[in-house]
């Protein structure tokens, strides 16, 4: 009876025994099964790591498995709590990864930003260095230009001096050089006043007749601004006529004459001629005749179509043929 | 003669169960290679730095495991060498995410010089 009591006493401190082993084991697997769900919780960590977080999914369901002893299931709840924490460090290391993708996405999307915009100013300033050499360049042509009127202009010099040393007298000569200075002034002033009815004359601009030499063509002094030997502008529409005509018979030679009125020294209407000539060749040659075609002459004063001794007839006189050669 | 025989058969029976138990007794070295080279993986990625307390944790559940060896206690050692390596394994990954985090950290830095260098090359407007 007494050996009877004691082995039911003894089965049931075992048994209570058994119970609080029980309970402290369930109290390690709740805090385990908590920290797993918290895991679960943060379902973008989760869904970046599956595996990691499989594996801490199955490893509480191992520690959590029936009839462990207390040193196994103590173990695999340690294991459990280290599988978790693993997820868990993936996790916020796949994080950290992807944020790291996104950095380098805006990196390249600025650098490609940037060079594009850096060819954009390579492109502006090319154009701007452009503007520059094209400016220089217009520089360097003025310069030449400059150099090319003070070139011509010495070369007028010296010529003035050849014609005046074949003078015989050395004052004549003199006197005739300031008198042609005076004569050209005079009538630079004298085609001012004419230019003003310029405008009527230019009607009749065009005079066309046949002579023996072939087709003559007259071009009116009208053609010259007052006292210049460049062309007018108005000038070049009226040309056209003249160009077209020429352009008709295209095997022809074109002779450009230069006529002046008796005003002034002969020497200077023969370049005034010449140097009118020359201009309308120039501004034929511009508008497409071959300028192998054309031969200029300055005829001076020594050919007039009206009398010298109005201002009409000399307006007449003063002229450029432009003469269409017949072989 | 009998009751010979039987005394006979009974030690018998004893000594296969000693030389069996001899025999399972020495548990297999092998048992801890996995924790060991969980540990120096960890080492290598460079976890004294990063993870120095779960690398710690690892060396000593690891060389419990070998004390356990010494004494023959197979379940033990299995058990350490699990947590051994377990841990080991810990380290690593909190090693990397360290490392990665750093890494982030450094390219977010690199960015934000980025962006201030060529808000100075092309003018604020180039952020928008």
């Amino acid at each position: 009876m007494n050996l009877r009591n004691l082995t039911t006493l003894g089965l049931a401190a075992m048994f209570l025994i058994g119970c609080a082993a029980q309970t402290r084991d369930d109290g390690a697997l709740d805090n385990l099964r908590a920290d797993l769900d918290s895991l679960r919780g943060d379902s973008e960590l989760v869904e970046r790591v599956p595996l990691a977080v499989a594996d801490a999914e199955r490893a509480v369901r191992q520690a959590g498995a029936d009839g462990l002893t207390e040193e196994e299931r103590n173990h695999r709840v340690r294991l459990a709590e280290k599988r978790i924490e693993i997820a868990r460090a993936e996790g916020f290391r796949a994080q950290a990864r992807t944020q790291i993708e996104q950095i380098d996405e805006e990196r390249t999307r600025l650098l490609l930003r940037a060079s594009r915009m850096e060819v954009e100013q390579a492109r502006a300033e090319a154009e701007q260095a452009r503007r520059l050499s094209a400016q220089t360049q217009e520089e360097i042509e003025r310069t030449r230009l400059q150099a090319m009127t003070a070139e011509e202009l010495r070369e007028e010099a010296a010529r003035r001096e050849r014609e005046a040393r074949e003078e015989a007298d050395a004052a004549r000569r003199l006197t005739e050089a300031q008198a042609s200075e005076i004569e050209l002034a005079r009538r630079e002033a004298e085609l001012a006043t004419q230019a003003a009815d310029s405008l009527r004359r230019r009607l009749e601009l065009m005079e066309l007749r046949q002579t023996d030499r072939g087709v003559v063509v007259t071009l009116g002094d009208v053609l010259f601004e007052t006292g210049q030997t460049d062309l007018a502008a108005a000038a070049r529409s009226n040309l056209e006529d003249v160009v077209e005509l020429l352009q008709s018979e295209p095997d022809k030679r074109i002779r450009i004459e230069g006529h002046t009125d008796s005003t002034g020294p002969a020497s200077v209407n023969l370049r005034i001629s010449q140097r009118r000539a020359d201009a309308v060749r120039d501004e034929l040659v511009a508008m497409g005749i071959d300028s192998d075609r054309v031969q200029t002459v300055g005829m001076g004063e020594d050919f007039p179509i009206a009398s010298n001794d109005s201002s009409e007839g000399r307006s007449r006189n003063r002229r450029v043929d432009v003469i269409l050669l017949d072989d | 003669m009998i009751r010979r025989l039987k005394n006979k058969f009974v030690f018998a029976v004893l000594a296969a169960i000693l030389v069996a138990g001899c025999a399972t007794t020495p548990p297999d070295p092998g048992l801890l290679d996995n924790a060991r080279s969980a540990i120096a993986q960890a080492e290598a990625a460079g976890a004294s730095e990063y993870a120095p307390l779960e690398l710690r944790f690892a060396r000593e559940r690891l060389d419990s495991a070998r004390f356990e060896m010494e004494r023959n206690n197979a379940t033990a050692v299995r058990r350490l060498a699990d947590e051994a390596e377990i841990e080991a394994q810990l380290a690593l990954a909190r090693t990397q995410a360290a490392l990665t985090r750093a890494d982030l950290a450094q390219r977010q830095r690199d960015l934000e010089r980025l962006k201030s260098d060529l808000v100075e090359l092309f003018g604020p407007e180039f952020l928008e």
